[in-house]
């Protein structure tokens, strides 16, 4: 099976979860992904095999939860390359989109990581860009959930962001979410509990942390 | 001798303060600012020593008024010796500030507070290799309890050093710190050349030498040089923090955070405080008013009636006692009131809990979370929500909650809707005066958070451990209000008190009845007299109904007025022109500008608010 192919179909399948919390049918993954029905099928009964993929008595195919730390390795990777191409090599988002979709089943991750880490330093892009803010994929402080424990990957911009650093929110700092009132955040850094607004939780860019 | 103690908010610096001081605490203001900084006498061995309380920061090369107010201080050698304290509990961040005073090169002691609260955690500091360390001596303290509070002074002016521990910067930076060291003439220092890569200093060759290396430095690293800083100190930081303290896991303790902090009952807790604050200022703040207001009346107005004195000086006194009558009504009932609660909500370290449940809602004014309690307290009375509006973050946020709170109806425009409307109109009628105000508020804010200049910055705020407040310090901030107040508001008062009684001394104000007469009479379809009702209601917002029943001659208002025309003078004059206290505290907090453009647009809104309830009741027979 070809390795494209296969990330694809997770991916089809992903999305068809978080659009419609629903499986997908053969059907849906192969309008999406343009494979034929048939291969489809080959596809998904090799992910069963390997238990990536269930399936359920309504005809659907769903992500085990192996199956979704794949495919969101995969969606990592695709974030990292798309904003690598259209912040640091200037392309079109369509563009740097339609590449990253290719380029993300044939990059290593430590080609990943180490783009990740030259990307870290970017500061060229201004948080009151809202467009920005919505494509730059990587996950910010705003996206965390209650309970959540992250690593900060990078402070964006201007304004606060040296009042953020004298908090303590520096780069490989361990957050913890302790409460989420609204968009409204109450963090842990460094034993001191913080409440943010959400436009300065969409400024800082976190990871999970391990 | 001069020492300052500096240190990061939520430490009990102030605590320190006024253990250290006792009474005879000055407050002085930093030109330019409405940040405050006390001052007061330590004794030492029959020698005085001044004490200065620095306000509270997290760091010495923020672009905050504090911060930068610090930071001048600080490079100005304003201070023989700096107490730097610390929080025990949290000593690694608190340890980066320490680190940045370090730098300076003054001579220093460190004070570690809150040893209480960090052995209960578990939480075991060697105060002696810390000491050795950084250089500098080390003391353990509570100061809620009181333990080792005697030894600062002593400890301060005999054996504060200047410090040996140097944070070890980035190559590129040492480099280029090395390289700046030796470009001014003078030769600047290794704290001066860190602040010139920051951009920040006074020295032009310097700073420019330092732009070319910094510029290059961000280049390098992709990030800019302060935050590159940042790490490096928060990295020794916790480096010293790892040496120094070791933790006995003990029980974490958030206890009533659970309850206080969670959509619900957090929600319904903060709305109970927030009602039962509102309902002290108001009936505690009222009640005592009036008992000042009837003292005066019986004790000092009705003699100076009696004792028939020449009409002009008799005018004068009654004007000035008036005017003393109005600030001392304030002051002591609401402003003290106020400052009660609002350090009680402060030092219990509940303010920033208030601040995060309600962030979202007051986004939507252009506001933040630390806004509300000004908003809701100002139904109590608006001077002292005026003052605490220094408080909340930016200048734009200030603007717009200066313009918002004086707006809100306080408890002196509730007597006049609830003795004029809901008295001879009717309930219905006064809480429809109530939801027009509210409804303006809102609108101003949605408009005013969309043409007040400046970006909306979010907030950022420590979230402290919840304490028990110390009553002494609650008392003491509630007595420096007040002094405040007086001091700004009196003059004011007493002026344009007197003012006003010449005026209808010598019979303007009925020339000015005569000239306003079209405006009242035909726009907004009041008697001549409700002019000089209104003019009286700037001194005190009562007055304006106090006045138009001396004016009308009987207490039953319906006899000379209808009660459409009741219904739109108390809508004028609730929205018209803030008090004159209100007035002082804004050009104070505010600026003359801001306080002007608040003025007019109160009398806009009032008049044009007047003017279609009087274009809608001739069209429409309401009542």
């Amino acid at each position: 099976m070809d390795v494209a192919e296969r990330e694809d179909t997770l991916l089809s399948l992903m999305r068809q979860a978080r659009l419609t919390g629903q499986g997908g049918k053969p059907a849906d993954i192969a309008c999406h992904t343009s494979l034929s029905d048939k291969q489809v099928q080959e596809i998904l009964s090799e992910l069963m095999e390997k238990g990536e993929v269930t399936y359920q008595d309504d005809g659907t195919y769903h992500l085990s939860p192996s199956g979704i730390q794949a495919a969101e390795t995969i969606m990592r990777r695709h974030r990292v390359l798309e904003t690598f191409l259209q912040e640091m090599l200037g392309m079109d988002h369509e563009l740097a989109h339609a590449q990253a979709c290719t380029m993300e089943h044939h990059t290593s991750d430590d080609t990943i990581n180490r783009l990740r880490r030259f990307l870290r330093g970017n500061r060229d892009c201004p948080v009151t860009c809202p467009g920005h803010v919505r494509r730059c994929g990587l996950k910010s402080l705003a996206d965390c959930a209650h309970g959540e424990v992250v690593r900060i990957d990078a402070v964006r911009g201007c304004g606060r962001g040296g009042r953020l650093a004298d908090l303590g929110l520096i780069p490989g700092e361990k957050v913890t979410v302790k409460q989420r009132m609204a968009d409204t955040l109450l963090i842990q850094v460094k034993d001191c509990d913080i409440a943010i607004s959400p436009e300065i939780a969409r400024s800082v860019l976190v990871e999970v942390a391990q | 001798m001069k020492i300052g103690l500096i240190g990061n908010p939520n430490v009990g610096k102030s605590l320190i303060f006024s253990h250290l001081t006792g009474i005879g605490v000055e407050v002085s203001n930093y030109p330019g600012t409405t940040v405050d900084i006390l001052s007061g006498v330590s004794c030492i061995n029959r020698l005085p020593v001044e004490v200065i309380d620095l306000p509270g920061i997290y760091s010495l090369d923020g672009e905050g008024d504090e911060e930068r107010l610090v930071r001048d201080m600080v490079l100005s050698h304003s201070f023989d010796v700096l107490i730097v304290i610390l929080d025990a509990v949290h000593l690694e961040r608190n340890l980066y500030l320490f680190l940045q005073v370090l730098e300076h090169r003054i001579p220093m002691i460190a004070v570690l507070n809150m040893a209480d609260e960090a052995e209960k955690q578990g939480i075991h500091i060697d105060t002696n290799a810390l000491s050795q360390i950084t250089g500098v001596p080390v003391l353990l303290t509570s100061a809620t309890l009181g333990k080792n509070i005697a030894e600062i002074i002593p400890v301060a002016t005999e054996r504060a050093s200047v410090g040996t521990y140097q944070v070890a910067y980035d190559r590129h930076i040492e480099a280029a710190v090395r390289t700046l060291m030796r470009v001014s003439d003078s030769g600047s220092s290794r704290a001066l050349s860190l602040l010139a890569l920051q951009g920040i200093g006074t020295d032009p060759s310097l700073l420019e030498a330092a732009k070319t290396i910094s510029d290059e430095l961000e280049e390098e690293h992709r990030m800019p040089v302060s935050s590159l800083l940042a790490g490096n100190r928060h990295h020794a930081a916790s480096e010293i923090h790892h040496r120094v303290v070791s933790k006995t896991p003990g029980g974490e303790m958030r206890g009533l955070d659970s309850w206080l902090l969670t959509p619900f009952p957090g929600v319904l807790i903060m709305v109970g405080i927030l009602l039962s604050m509102l309902l002290a200022v108001f009936f505690i703040g009222s009640f005592f008013e009036e008992l000042i207001v009837e003292a005066f009346d019986v004790w000092v107005l009705v003699p100076l009636a009696a004792a028939s004195l020449d009409p002009l000086v008799y005018e004068l006194l009654f004007s000035f006692v008036i005017a003393i009558q109005a600030g001392l009504g304030i002051a002591f009932p609401f402003v003290f009131t106020f400052y009660l609660l609002m350090s009680i909500v402060e030092d219990t370290g509940y303010m920033s809990r208030i601040a995060f449940l309600a962030d979202r809602i007051m986004h939507r004014f252009g506001l933040h979370g630390q806004a509300i309690i000004p908003m809701v307290l100002g139904l109590g009375c608006n001077v002292p929500a005026i003052m605490a509006i220094r408080q909340i973050g930016t200048k734009r946020e200030r603007h717009i909650a200066a313009f918002l709170i004086t707006m809100v109806p306080c408890s002196a425009r509730t007597v006049i809707i609830a003795g004029i409307v809901s008295v001879f109109v009717g309930l219905y009628a006064a809480l429809s005066i109530y939801l027009i105000i509210f409804v303006l508020i809102l609108l101003s804010g949605l408009v005013l958070s969309k043409i007040t200049p400046g970006t909306q910055l979010g907030m950022v705020l420590e979230v402290p451990p919840l304490r028990i407040p110390s009553p002494g310090m609650v008392l003491t901030r509630a007595w420096i209000h007040i002094r405040e107040f007086l001091v700004i508001a009196m003059p004011l008062l007493i002026v344009s008190s007197i003012f006003l009684g010449l005026l209808g001394f010598y019979g303007i104000l009925d020339i000015i009845e005569t000239a306003t007469a079209p405006v009242v009479h035909g726009i907004l379809g009041l008697p001549p007299f409700a002019s000089t009702a209104l003019l009286f209601g700037i001194l005190r917002k009562e007055m304006a109904f106090e006045t138009l029943v001396v004016l009308a001659g009987t207490a039953n208002l319906t006899e000379v007025m209808t009660r459409i025309q009741l219904y739109i003078f108390a809508l004028v004059s609730t929205l018209f022109i803030p008090c004159v206290s209100t007035i002082a505290v804004l050009y104070r907090e505010q600026g003359l500008k801001t306080a002007l453009q608040i003025s007019l647009y109160t009398v806009f809104l009032g008049f044009v608010a007047g003017a279609l309830a009087h274009w809608i009741s001739t069209q429409i027979p309401l009542f």
